[in-house]
């Protein structure tokens, strides 16, 4: 009896002891989110800084860039339009002074005047590169948004329901998604085209989409070319997702936890969602790495399927050498991914409070 | 992992000095003690190389884009048959050998991109956090950084801007950036190893940073680094065959690739329901090479956690 | 006459995987009387902790219920197995729902469990009182409320914590459950943490008081200080104690290898070797007059320290290894370290032998046989 009188008081100053830290984290939590705010901040700009300075100079080293032949242009184009253009991009790109020079008169022109240049392919030619972006952006943003938060979801329950209970129906599932996911995206979307289009009918043929414009015809005309490549992103990536759940499930099932829930008679019901829940919550940090995957896949995706989002824009710019645009796109895309990431973080950051107090590691 | 009776304290108490060769014999016994079932499935994969490599070296297969015509007539667009088992293009080859030639590339490909940033990721993970101080602040800001930018448009903004590539040059752009997913898992598995005993006895006896490393750290971390080599090489032969199809790999022509074969075949047959066995093929190789990959990974994983292993 | 709460009749219990099969429990028989603190004692791996399993009628996935059967306060916890193969699904689908009534039925109001790895058996993400809610749930169906709702039939019952009902509120429930806590010496905001932020003393702590709200008949304590220092233990072993003065739970089983620790606390003692039983005793007898070969050098094996202050110089560790489970010996398992082995041991395992007349004890071995 003594020592447990004794033990009460070694915890009464635990307590204390726990509460001044309770308050104190309270106190940090109160203004922490904010600076959390401001590291990941500095942090995404200090990476679009680099990947900007890196989008200059690559092109200036690499053997053979398009950027030495701008002002040989060739005849097809009117001699009015290449004035403005080469005047444009000499403006901007300042080719002939030091490279110092280059980078600032390049800073100063996308940071003070949001200028990316002027484009050189024919039917948009002079006109400036981030007008013909801008629209492009919704685009891609309307499959990768939606297909990271199903795949997330699917994904994780996918492979949670596997690794609960390994029956043979449940592993034919899962296997099935692993092979999709195995197979190359771009060579798996015309597989899907193929059934879906050529023999199915479901969804229109290989035409390209209509540009955006606020007509209901339009947008249900847009609507019908959507599901394909949503769904093609959707099923590529179900099965990374569930690779991952289904090992923390497997370790969850046996861990202790659930195992004394079971022995303080807790139905099946309870315990699937205990594990579910723990085995799930660790894959959230991966979502910023399969956010950056998905901006990739879509890239090749738009161009197999004609979806007229960054990555077609990008992809036919390399094909007609249009300098400007292909450099316009890559730091839009690098702007996306940034924006993405900052906002990714700052989800855990509410989701999670032990994120909020600790580091950023 | 058990932790090793450390190399260089058993060489110590020899009195023999530790050659680079002799810790190289070492790791090799380590390698073949403990991870035999993967080291037979890599061993199976060279092998199967080696059978490509022999294959593609018979008379009459060495040019994967031999045109086949007999003196009177060009065999294009020729159904498969026992002949020509893929059938072949209506440029007269013989499809079937183009994906011969192409695996065995991709496979080549594969392993160069694999070397490539499974050393990247090595020097990162490894002597960033061993060495401490500076150079891990550094190693873990320039993993961080490089975590975000995002491989695939940055592998097309680099390719897209060269008039010329060779693959050799498309190797090392995919290599150069594929490496920090596996900096990260390599990094994490060092700083637990360092705080392990057997290398703070290995600091205090006063042994140089590098042996430690080599002779400590990597032969701890291997499982990794093999893991981390199996999904690079994965990874390196998709990404190629991703770039090729757009029309951005090697730009000879003399590379064949699967990623090649798609696009060599893709403006004429690709969707052409009477040409399936041209355009399905090579990404049905390419589906199969990722799933022998993932067999690897997997029993890694296995390894690392005994409670998967028990249910699988 | 005693009241037997705990029948245990030849049970037998294997692990199956990818390992193959592993005859973890082969053929245990004991009872438990009311009152009784019994011990059960053998080295690692002997299947002391798997025969606890299968003791609560719900094992944990891996280990499979065989044969034999366990009756807790009259009700049986296993359907036997048909000898039809035939008939097998059927049987495993019943087994089911038996479990599943087990679970419902007696785990909690009449077995309390405390796990072994107590230090990870909160669920991580769940304050303790959002389990203890949970653990609510699961028993009488529903959560308790927060307010009292207007219809009649819900009154607040006073009593003590096994009379908790669907109607009363959620504030007073959790009082209760601090009442409970607070007699166990923990303190009332325990509730309000997560499990990371308790002691490896008090998160047991809290186990043991979770596993006994409903005042259990039977307690089984599976090492429940291993994996605490010597002072935590002593704490654990008087909260036990006082557990019982209390009158919360009378019938405990303490599972562990530390022979001394058992010898502060418990009366009757089981010692298990190779998952069998060898040998059943009082607590006193198997520290002064072991029956068994096995019993005597694990007794023999224990470091004690003399009042002068001197180690004990006769220590002695018992040779060779277990055998293997994968394919247990037909005779007695210990029959390769064993000094006094004859022939027979080999060939056959020794029924029970009484060799004291009168003394409730039982022990395996040949060498009692008349």
């Amino acid at each position: 009896m003594n020592s447990l009188e004794m033990n009460v008081i070694e915890e009464e100053d635990l307590k204390t002891s726990f509460l001044d830290e309770k308050t104190r984290a309270q106190k940090i939590v109160g203004n922490s989110f904010l600076r959390l705010i401001l590291r990941k901040l500095v942090f995404y700009f200090l990476v679009f800084f680099i990947a900007i300075t890196l989008a200059f100079l690559i092109p200036r080293l690499v053997p053979g860039s398009p950027l030495y032949y701008i002002r040989d242009l060739s005849g097809s184009i009117n001699p009015v339009d290449a004035a403005i253009i080469i005047a444009e991009l000499e403006a901007l790109f300042g080719l002939d002074l030091p490279l110092w020079n280059q980078y600032l008169i390049f800073l100063e022109q996308f940071f003070l005047h949001g200028n990316l240049g002027v484009s050189i392919n024919l039917p948009t030619i002079a006109e400036p590169v981030f007008d013909l972006i801008a629209p492009r952006i919704p685009f891609t943003l309307m499959i990768v948004i939606p297909a990271l938060i199903i795949t997330f979801f699917v994904g994780n329950w996918v492979g949670a329901w596997v690794g609960y209970k390994e029956t043979k129906p449940r592993k034919v599932v899962y296997y099935t998604f692993l092979i999709m996911g195995a197979a190359p995206f771009y060579w798996f979307a015309y597989v899907l085209t193929d059934i879906f289009v050529q023999y199915l009918h479901f969804f229109p043929p290989f035409t390209s989409t209509p540009e955006f414009s606020f007509d209901l015809a339009v947008i249900l005309e847009i609507m019908k070319h959507y599901w394909l490549p949503l769904i093609l992103m959707v099923l590529v990536n179900i099965g990374g997702w569930s690779t991952g759940a289904r090992s923390m499930m497997i370790y969850e099932r046996g861990s202790g936890y659930i195992l004394y829930s079971q022995k303080l008679g807790f139905k099946e019901s309870k315990l699937r969602k205990y594990a579910y829940r723990n085995s799930i919550l660790p894959q959230f940090t991966g979502l910023n790495l399969n956010f950056n995957n998905m901006i990739g896949q879509t890239i090749i995706l738009e161009f197999v399927l004609f979806w007229p989002g960054l990555g077609s824009l990008m992809i036919s710019a390399f094909t007609q050498g249009d300098y400007a645009m292909i450099m316009g796109t890559f730091i839009i895309i690098i702007l996306v991914i940034v924006i993405g990431n900052f906002l990714i973080d700052l989800s855990y950051g509410l989701l999670d409070p032990r994120i909020r107090i600790g580091g950023s590691e | 992992m058990a932790t090793e009776t450390t190399l260089i304290s058993k060489s110590l108490e020899k009195g023999e000095k530790s050659p680079i060769i002799n810790i190289l014999s070492k790791l090799w016994g380590t390698i073949k003690r403990r991870y035999k079932k993967q080291f037979i499935l890599i061993m199976g994969l060279l092998v199967f190389v080696l059978i490509l490599e022999i294959l593609t070296a018979l008379p009459g297969m060495t040019d994967p884009k031999y045109i086949l015509f007999d003196g009177v007539k060009y065999h294009s667009e020729y159904p498969p048959s026992w002949k020509y088992w893929l059938g072949t293009n209506s440029t007269s080859q013989d499809v079937a050998l183009l994906i011969l030639h192409g695996t065995k590339n991709s496979l080549y490909f594969g392993i160069g991109c694999a070397l490539i940033s499974t050393a990247v990721a090595l020097v990162v993970g490894i002597f960033g956090p061993f060495i401490g101080g500076v150079w891990d602040t550094a190693s873990s800001f320039i993993t961080n950084i490089a975590m975000v930018f995002p491989q695939i448009p940055f592998i097309l903004f680099i390719s897209s801007l060269m008039a010329t590539r060779s693959w050799v040059t498309v190797m090392l752009i995919i290599g150069l950036f594929s490496w920090p997913w596996a900096a990260r898992a390599i990094r994490s598995q060092v700083l637990t190893l360092r705080e392990r005993n057997f290398i703070k006895v290995s600091k205090m006896s006063a042994l140089g940073n590098m042996k430690i490393a080599f002779s400590e750290i990597i032969p701890n971390v291997l499982s990794y680094v093999i893991l981390v080599f199996s999904i690079s090489f994965g990874i390196g032969i998709i990404t190629e065959a991703g770039i090729s199809m757009l029309g951005l790999g090697d730009s000879s022509g003399n590379f064949v690739t699967l990623g090649y074969v798609l696009w060599y075949h893709q403006t004429e047959y690709i969707l052409n329901q009477n040409f399936y066995h041209i355009w399905l093929s090579p990404g049905i190789v390419l589906t199969l090479i990722f799933l022998i990959f993932y067999v690897i990974q997997s029993s890694f994983i296995m390894t690392f956690n005994p409670r998967t292993r028990e249910n699988m | 006459m005693t009241e037997v709460v705990l029948k245990v009749e030849d049970l037998k219990g294997v692990y199956r995987g990818s390992f193959g099969t592993v005859y973890a429990v082969d053929g245990v028989s004991f009872n438990v009387n009311k009152g009784d603190i019994i011990a059960i004692a053998g080295e690692s791996g002997c299947g002391k902790s798997s025969l606890a399993e299968l003791l609560t009628g719900s094992p944990m996935p891996m280990l499979h219920y065989e044969s034999g059967q366990v009756t807790v306060n009259e009700t049986p916890l296993y359907l036997p197995k048909p000898e039809d193969k035939s008939k097998l699904g059927n049987w495993e689908k019943e087994q089911e729902e038996l479990t599943n009534e087990t679970r419902k039925e007696i785990l909690c109001k009449i077995i309390g469990y405390v796990p072994q790895s107590s230090q990870d058996s909160l669920n991580p993400v769940k304050k303790i009182r959002s389990f203890l809610l949970d653990v609510m749930k699961q028993r009488i169906g529903t959560k308790p409320r927060k307010r009292i709702s207007k219809r009649k039939d819900e009154v607040i019952e006073d009593g003590l914590v096994e009379d908790i009902k669907p109607g009363n509120l959620r504030s007073e429930v959790l009082n209760r459950v601090k009442d409970h806590f607070g007699k166990l010496g923990l303190d009332e905001d325990v509730i309000n943490r997560y499990p990371h932020e308790l002691s490896g003393g008090m998160k047991q702590r809290a186990v043991i008081g979770i596993s006994t709200l409903w005042n259990p008949l039977i307690l089984i304590a599976d090492e429940p200080t291993s994996a605490l220092d010597v002072t935590t233990q002593k704490l654990l072993i008087e909260t036990f104690m006082h557990l019982r003065e209390l009158g919360i739970v009378e019938t405990i089983l303490y599972i562990s290898h530390d022979i001394p620790t058992l010898a502060q606390i418990c009366n009757k003692c089981i010692i298990m070797y190779a998952g069998k039983l060898v040998e059943y005793n009082d607590m006193q007898n198997i520290i002064n007059s072991p029956l068994h070969p096995y019993t005597e050098g694990l007794v023999h094996s224990i470091a004690s320290f003399n009042p002068d202050g001197s180690a004990e110089t006769d220590l002695t560790a018992i040779p060779g290894r277990p055998p293997n489970l994968r394919n247990p010996p037909i005779g007695c398992g210990f029959y390769d370290r064993c000094t006094k082995r004859m022939d027979i041991c080999k060939e056959e395992f020794p029924p029970f032998y009484t060799p004291n007349e009168g003394e409730e004890s039982k022990v395996a071995c040949w060498l009692y046989k008349k």
